[in-house]
């Protein structure tokens, strides 16, 4: 199926293709079979559906030296399975456009639909992808992640918490949410009704979660703007040795509620085996060890967006109404790489993620990641290099960013715990722009909206897709 | 102990002279987001001496966070095995904290323990480490709790101690007398020798928030040897999150994993990555079974090989109390409070009563 008769010196690219068994893999055939002239650059592997084609597997293509991706299926109503590739179709509208972000060329990864009887489109699939990739050049910036080279440092001119200025205490310790909090704690407890209150208290360096066991202790929780800890995580069933405490009651933000939410959407927490404290928020602050006011230079990034001044997924719910928190001054850097060539972006991420411990922290303390066994903790096979070289690093953050995607609530817990400082709520905060603009849909903490993963409407867009 | 003094002047042309050389010169640095790091610098205008701690030790300089061990290659007559090397260029730390430094010497200890570590040891033996007396210290700072100090030249190679107008020189090793010596000029002689460390004033040298006094740690190990069955272990893993950060950037946790990676059909790397007894990864067995099935366990092991397990083989601690595990906690775990507890425990045992039964 050659159509390179005589010798040539020009780069050859590898492209490995991830094709349906139903539709594309035939269509495939078809051209073979109709004895059609097609570049010999794509290896095929077949699947049975687009939605079995997992994000991974394009990470895995290039890891293993492919220059270019083709990803291809059944076109729209056409699924052997009704709806595999509308799921697939979502997922990749994601991952394309954190691929794009991470600073991938446009052209290295082709989507498209190719049915059993479009021989003559998967020829010209293959020949487009093939030029486009042979023009792109062989992506030796993927296949040398792995190399040991320092990476340079790539300024987006971010101000951090770490320059803030911290003021003198200007919390109001026994405000009112406060009063009522400890009171509401100290009945739920004494009253046997749960538990353990999941909230907050003062400790050494500032406010952090906190484990009232008994009504004598009510006393201990706080609440104020150093209250930044999402303490949903903390009903996630992983944390089974918090299962001897009995019922749960956990102090929620509004932002935190969201995150409760998921957990019962995705069926990790029945709605009556906790009982939830909404608190009134006005913002709180990034950095929880430091008293500070709430101001643009402090505000915790998250509360920018927020619209929610108390959560309605409580069962009470604490403090006097609250004021719309201060837009933050730091500066939009997901818009500065966005702005910047695929080149750039591909630089800044590398810089960024060699300082990449893989600690792991970012999945310890998100309130979503809740599986038992972490597909980066798999070794048989290993899909994610455990090593904190660039080639394990990218199929970390990338599988991370995917795997959350319509399940993040922005509550930026990674990016907080992060103790190389990396801005791994960009990848997030981008997978959100992505789930309001293709799919209409916010972290909300109704947990009867479903995850706009795992959903599909027939008109999504599909732009990107040939 | 050969003194002398060393201007800042001197010591930017000192640092000039070594990059000239074509040492690579590492030294605290203002880095992304305003932390400070580690890194390689060119000259003194860079080097953030005696600021912020940096937010990572120096143990990394040693033992990075991942690095091959060996790669091989399949051919037609069998394995081609390829090793790396273990001897490194010259490199000098400047402006190195003490407990980083004294951080060095407890993982000495593990690496030339059942097996030399031609790795770690290669790059201690390029690495002269010169350290600067602690002056900005933060209140989760405890390396005196811990039996060190500010100004320990515990690790150190040449310690620099500030004065108004320069830096008092002390010279520890014969490594750091190799520096001073190849750079004669840079340094003065003092006009005295300075007096032994453990009768200097260090009044103008001290931490600016008070490090906890020393901790009766043979009492806190013997009440840990005694205590592996204790309620403080399951309160004390309530708020943990098991995510490892503290054994990130931790100076002496030295644990790691050895994987391999094949990269493509025929040939592959063998690679250490940094490990931490803080996630359950770290303990499963092929058949599933988790020895340390939840946090309470894992906690308890963090605390466990500090302060009675190492102390044990080694006859120290394995803590230099730099305090990062407390800064970078996300949820607030503080090792410096867990030993004031375990001191209370082991000391007056009446005056503390459990949370979690």
């Amino acid at each position: 199926m050659t159509s390179n008769a005589e010798p040539s010196t020009q780069f050859e690219p590898k492209i490995t293709a991830f094709v349906c068994n139903w539709c594309t893999y035939t269509g495939a055939d078809l051209a073979g079979t109709s004895r059609l002239q097609m570049a010999d650059n794509v290896r095929i592997i077949r699947l049975p559906c687009t939605g079995r084609i997992d994000p991974l597997f394009i990470v895995k293509a290039f890891e293993r030296g492919a220059d270019g991706v083709i990803v291809s299926g059944c076109h729209p109503a056409d699924c052997h399975y009704t709806a595999g590739n509308y799921h697939a179709r979502r997922r990749f509208a994601v991952f394309n456009e954190l691929l794009e972000l991470i600073g991938f060329e446009p052209g290295r990864v082709t989507f498209s639909w190719v049915s059993a009887s479009e021989g003559g489109k998967w020829q010209d699939v293959v020949n487009t992808a093939t030029e486009t990739v042979r023009c792109l050049g062989p992506f030796d910036a993927y296949h040398h992640l792995a190399d040991e080279q320092p990476a340079g440092h790539v300024d987006l001119g971010h101000v951090g918490t770490a320059g803030a200025r911290a003021v003198e205490a200007a919390t109001d310790a026994t405000g009112e949410a406060v009063i009522e909090l400890r009171e509401l704690a100290r009945t739920l407890l004494a009253e046997g009704r749960v538990g353990v209150v999941i909230g907050w208290e003062e400790g050494p360096r500032g406010a952090r979660p906190a484990f009232i066991t008994r009504a004598g202790d009510a006393g201990r929780l706080i609440f104020d703007t150093r209250c930044t800890h999402d303490l949903a995580a903390y009903l996630s069933p992983r944390r089974s040795n918090l299962a001897a405490l009995g019922k749960k009651a956990v102090v929620v933000k509004p932002c935190d509620a969201k995150a409760v939410a998921g957990l019962i959407r995705e069926t990790q927490l029945k709605r009556d085996d906790v009982v939830l404290i909404g608190v009134r928020c006005g913002g709180v602050l990034a950095d929880p060890t430091r008293p500070a006011e709430v101001s643009p230079e402090t505000v915790a990034p998250r509360c920018a967006q927020c619209q929610s001044r108390e959560p309605k997924l409580a069962d009470h719910v604490v403090g006097a109404p609250a004021a719309a928190p201060p837009v933050s001054a730091l500066p939009d850097l997901l818009a500065s790489l966005e702005a910047m060539a695929p080149a750039e972006r591909w630089a800044f991420w590398q810089s960024e993620l060699s300082r990449c411990m893989r600690c792991h922290a970012c999945r310890e303390v998100c309130p979503l990641c809740f599986c038992e066994r972490c597909v980066a903790d798999k070794t048989q096979p290993q899909w994610i290099e455990s090593s904190a070289h660039g080639r394990g690093n990218f199929a970390w953050h990338l599988t991370r960013a995917i795997h959350l995607a319509g399940r993040c609530v922005g509550c930026g817990e990674c990016e907080r715990a992060c103790p190389a400082a990396i801005p791994l709520g960009l990848l997030n905060k981008k997978v959100a722009h992505v789930m309001a603009e293709r799919f209409n849909y916010v972290a909300t903490d109704d947990p009867a909206v479903p995850c706009p993963i795992g959903t599909f409407r027939q008109d999504d867009t599909q732009e990107f897709i040939r | 102990m050969r003194t002398s003094t060393i201007s800042h002047e001197q010591l930017a042309a000192l640092l000039a002279d070594l990059v000239a050389a074509g040492t690579t010169v590492i030294a605290p640095t203002r880095a992304e987001r305003g932390h400070v790091d580690y890194r390689p610098v060119s000259s003194l205008a860079e080097v953030d001496l005696g600021g912020a701690m940096p937010r990572r030790s120096l143990k990394e300089l040693f033992l990075p966070p991942t690095e091959p061990l060996l790669a091989w290659q399949y051919r037609q007559d069998g394995v081609e095995i390829s090793e790396v090397a273990t001897a490194f260029p010259p490199r000098v730390v400047l402006g190195a904290r003490p407990c980083d430094a004294a951080g060095l010497v407890a993982v000495d200890r593990v690496m030339d323990w059942d097996y030399h570590d031609q790795l770690w040891f290669g790059r201690r033996a390029a690495t002269t480490i010169v350290s600067l007396v602690c002056s900005a210290v933060d209140s989760s700072c405890f390396c005196r709790a811990v039996g060190l100090a500010p100004d320990t030249t515990r690790g150190a190679d040449i310690l620099l101690r500030p004065t108004a107008s320069s830096f008092l020189v002390e010279v520890i090793t014969e490594k750091g007398e190799a520096l001073v010596a190849a750079h004669p000029n840079r340094f003065k002689s003092a006009p005295e020798p300075l007096v032994s460390q453990d009768t200097v004033d260090r009044a103008g040298s001290g931490p600016r928030a008070p490090s906890p006094a020393p901790l009766p740690l043979p009492e806190i190990r013997s009440w840990l040897e005694t205590h592996f069955e204790h309620p403080i272990w399951k309160e004390l893993a309530l708020r943990c999150h098991g995510c490892g950060a503290c054994a990130a950037v931790c100076p002496t946790c030295h644990c790691f994993d050895i994987v391999d990676e094949t990269e493509g059909v025929t040939h592959g790397t063998r690679r250490r990555n940094w490990d931490t007894c803080q996630t359950g990864r770290f303990t499963i067995h092929a058949s599933g079974h988790n020895p340390r099935a939840d946090q309470t366990a894992r906690i308890r092991q963090r605390v466990m090989h500090k302060f009675a397990i190492y102390p044990a083989k080694f006859g120290e601690t394995l803590c230099s109390g730099c305090g990062r595990c407390a800064r970078e906690c996300p949820a607030g775990m503080d090792l410096p409070e867990i030993l004031a507890l375990l001191t209370t425990l082991a000391t007056a045992p009446a005056q503390r009563t459990e949370v979690v039964a």
